[in-house]
């Protein structure tokens, strides 16, 4: 997944961004308003991170505009405010969960998880593929003849971005932005590289290319 | 509420001092007015003398002169009709009776007396005018003829007689009328008094969860200064606590990101080191002690939000309370707490309403119920339960805490079992709200109906 990390804490938005990177998420970091507005607007995310109380604005109303805006990005909302009045209000604005802080990373993850489900409108993280292929996406588990398979983080986003859509083409493009964080590098084939990867381990079968649209499972 | 006594209140004050002022006026103006008739009467009885005692001399002498012997006294005989009237009593009275008189000679001879006047001469001196002794009221009059003398008696006692009952007939209906006037001012200060009872009312009804200005258009005239003042305060003390909330507000943002930074970083250390590694066990021993700080801070913070007063429904009206339960529940759930399960009657949760904050109301149930998943026993259930849409108990299994032992774990600190990993906190923070709100808690072990466990009763007020 592409994620979005809205967070004006330093060392907290590291750590955040740190952690979802090791799960071979691609994560982009904002510590203002602006910035987040500006990226948003050139990058298709797949979930928001939203810290509330920025130094150039309201995380709420930056959600709020997105919700006017008709944007249906799932959004948690990361925050120090602990008040029930405040969960509502962010849960009102338009967010799909909310993470009073100081949080748990690992519930993190399953939480965002469980919203990105939820929004591919497949919420069971247990998938079956062809070629006796089954994902546990919330355990984050690949077993191929009921053998377990490890994958590297990249491998893992680039299949976790296609199950999470199952039937569903996806763009060479959409497919790199779930590899790389903005910024960074990205080879011509890339994509190639890990999709021919993720073949030989779970079979040639399990991802199918759609010439000159992309790939899909 | 506070209860004033009878003898300082306002409507007391008047009622006796306006009474005893109306009183006073009233006997004053009857006495002045006894005083008057008392001079009046004297000079009708006067002029009844005078008017008497110089028609009577010349009817007198004519009788005299036809009936003198030349040598006895000549008495007048008792008139045929005497008894003839009664008075407005009914009882019947000799109306000629009190008057006497005598024809005297200028020597002082009594020539002629009425039947009912002593033979002696009236002390009074043969001259015209008045004179009065202990017994009579004496007028003389001179015959036409100036010869002789008529004196007109009027026995004193009889004229004090009259006197008195004209006065005490004007003094009975005064003493009938003040027990009415002293019910009239009654009600019609309480009356008066209802617009100041209103505002006394609604500055009773201020408290920390209600500090809006009272209505000064209600208020009378004479005490608008006081509801300004009142409002003036009002509105201080608001800002105060308001400044206060927002320091512990802000306190809470403050001190949380940086412990959600050190508790991000610590956690990442764990995964980044490999197993076996010397600096995971102290990693580890960090990540437990930063999430103890976590709940420490949260559950100081809280306090400070309890004890900075406040927990009343903003509208100061009952709210709707069961899907901010709901949450909580979720909420709790979802934190991941060793425990039992936790079941609940949606129906009767959706009942709820009271008039509390929402936020207030979050934080009690939180940690009532986080109470029971930490020190209830694991295998059975966490039993929350709703009646007469104001009462929340919150049950769980495990061993009875001593009865002596219950009131002590409002107090700040104080733990049902050594072994808790709680801050001994939560049951302090419940009764900081609880109070504020004039609410109710109740604590119970063994649960009702049971031999163990214990049970938590919020009994949330109602406007």
């Amino acid at each position: 997944m592409r994620i979005l990390l809205v967070e004006d804490e330093i060392m907290l938005g590291e750590a955040v961004r740190d952690h979802l990177l090791a799960s071979g998420e691609a994560v982009d970091h904002s510590e203002n308003v602006t910035d987040a507005e500006i990226m948003m607007r050139t990058t298709n995310y797949d979930v928001l991170l939203l810290d509330l109380n920025l130094p150039d604005g309201s995380g709420l109303d930056l959600l709020r505009g997105l919700r006017r805006r008709g944007s249906a990005i799932p959004c948690i909302i990361l925050t120090a405010q602990d008040q029930i009045s405040d969960r509502i209000a962010g849960l009102n604005a338009g967010a799909d969960d909310y993470l009073v802080k100081p949080f748990d990373l690992n519930e993190l993850s399953a939480r965002l998880a469980a919203v990105a489900r939820r929004y591919s409108g497949n919420p069971n993280p247990f998938v079956t593929l062809d070629g006796g292929v089954e994902v546990d996406l919330a355990g984050r588990t690949v077993l191929v003849d009921g053998a377990q398979t490890d994958l590297t983080s990249r491998e893992w986003a680039l299949l976790d971005q296609m199950v999470r859509r199952p039937g569903q083409t996806l763009s060479k493009r959409q497919l790199e932005e779930a590899l790389y964080e903005f910024g960074a590098e990205i080879e011509s084939n890339t994509v190639e590289v890990y999709v021919s990867r993720v073949r030989r381990k779970l079979g040639r079968d399990v991802i199918k290319t759609v010439r000159g649209v992309g790939y899909r499972v | 509420m506070m209860k004033i006594k009878q003898q300082n209140s306002l409507q007391f004050i008047l009622t006796k001092r306006l009474t005893i002022i109306v009183a006073l006026c009233w006997i004053a103006g009857s006495v002045l007015a006894a005083y008057s008739m008392y001079h009046e009467l004297e000079e009708a009885a006067d002029t009844g003398l005078v008017e008497t005692a110089r028609r009577g001399s010349t009817l007198m002498r004519f009788y005299f002169d036809a009936h003198w012997d030349g040598s006895s006294m000549v008495v007048m005989p008792t008139p045929a009709d005497q008894v003839a009237s009664t008075d407005n009593d009914g009882d019947e009275e000799n109306v000629a009776d009190y008057l006497l008189y005598q024809l005297r000679a200028a020597n002082g001879d009594v020539l002629l007396r009425s039947h009912n006047a002593m033979a002696a001469p009236f002390a009074a001196p043969v001259a015209v005018g008045f004179y009065q002794d202990d017994d009579f009221r004496i007028y003389t009059a001179r015959s036409g003829d100036g010869q002789l003398y008529m004196q007109v008696a009027e026995p004193l006692e009889h004229r004090h007689e009259a006197i008195l009952e004209s006065v005490a007939a004007q003094f009975l209906p005064i003493a009938l009328l003040i027990p009415t006037v002293i019910i009239g001012i009654i009600l019609g200060v309480r009356q008066g008094l209802v617009p100041v009872q209103r505002v006394r009312d609604e500055i009773e009804a201020r408290g920390e969860g209600n500090l809006t200005p009272i209505e000064q258009e209600e208020a009378p005239e004479e005490i608008t200064t006081i509801v300004s003042a009142v409002n003036s305060l009002m509105g201080k003390l608001e800002a105060a606590l308001n400044v206060e909330r927002s320091f512990t507000a802000n306190s809470a943002h403050e001190l949380r990101t940086p412990i959600a930074a050190a508790l991000a970083q610590t956690q990442r250390l764990v995964l980044e080191l490999p197993e076996g590694h010397e600096s995971r066990k102290r990693a580890l021993q960090t990540e437990a002690s930063l999430k103890r700080l976590s709940r420490l801070a949260e559950k100081l913070l809280q306090l400070a939000r309890a004890e900075a007063g406040g927990g009343f429904s903003p509208t100061g009206h009952d709210q709707k309370l069961g899907s901010t339960l709901l949450l909580v529940i979720d909420d709790v759930m979802r934190a991941g707490i060793d425990g039992g399960d936790i079941v609940y009657d949606s129906d009767a949760v959706a009942t709820l309403e009271a008039n509390i904050d929402h936020d207030a109301f979050a934080i009690c149930l939180r940690n009532l119920i986080e109470n029971a998943l930490r020190h209830g026993a694991k295998d059975q259930p966490v039993e929350i339960t709703v009646t007469d849409r104001h009462i929340i108990r919150v049950a769980n299994g495990g061993p009875a805490i001593a009865a002596g032992n219950l009131d002590d774990l409002k107090t700040r600190f104080k733990r049902s079992h050594n072994s808790g990993d709680g801050a001994g906190l939560g049951l302090a923070i419940v009764d900081a709200i609880v109070r504020n709100t004039r609410s109710e808690l109740k604590l119970y072990s063994p649960r009702p109906g049971k031999t163990d466990g214990f049970m938590a009763e919020l009994i949330l007020h109602q406007s």
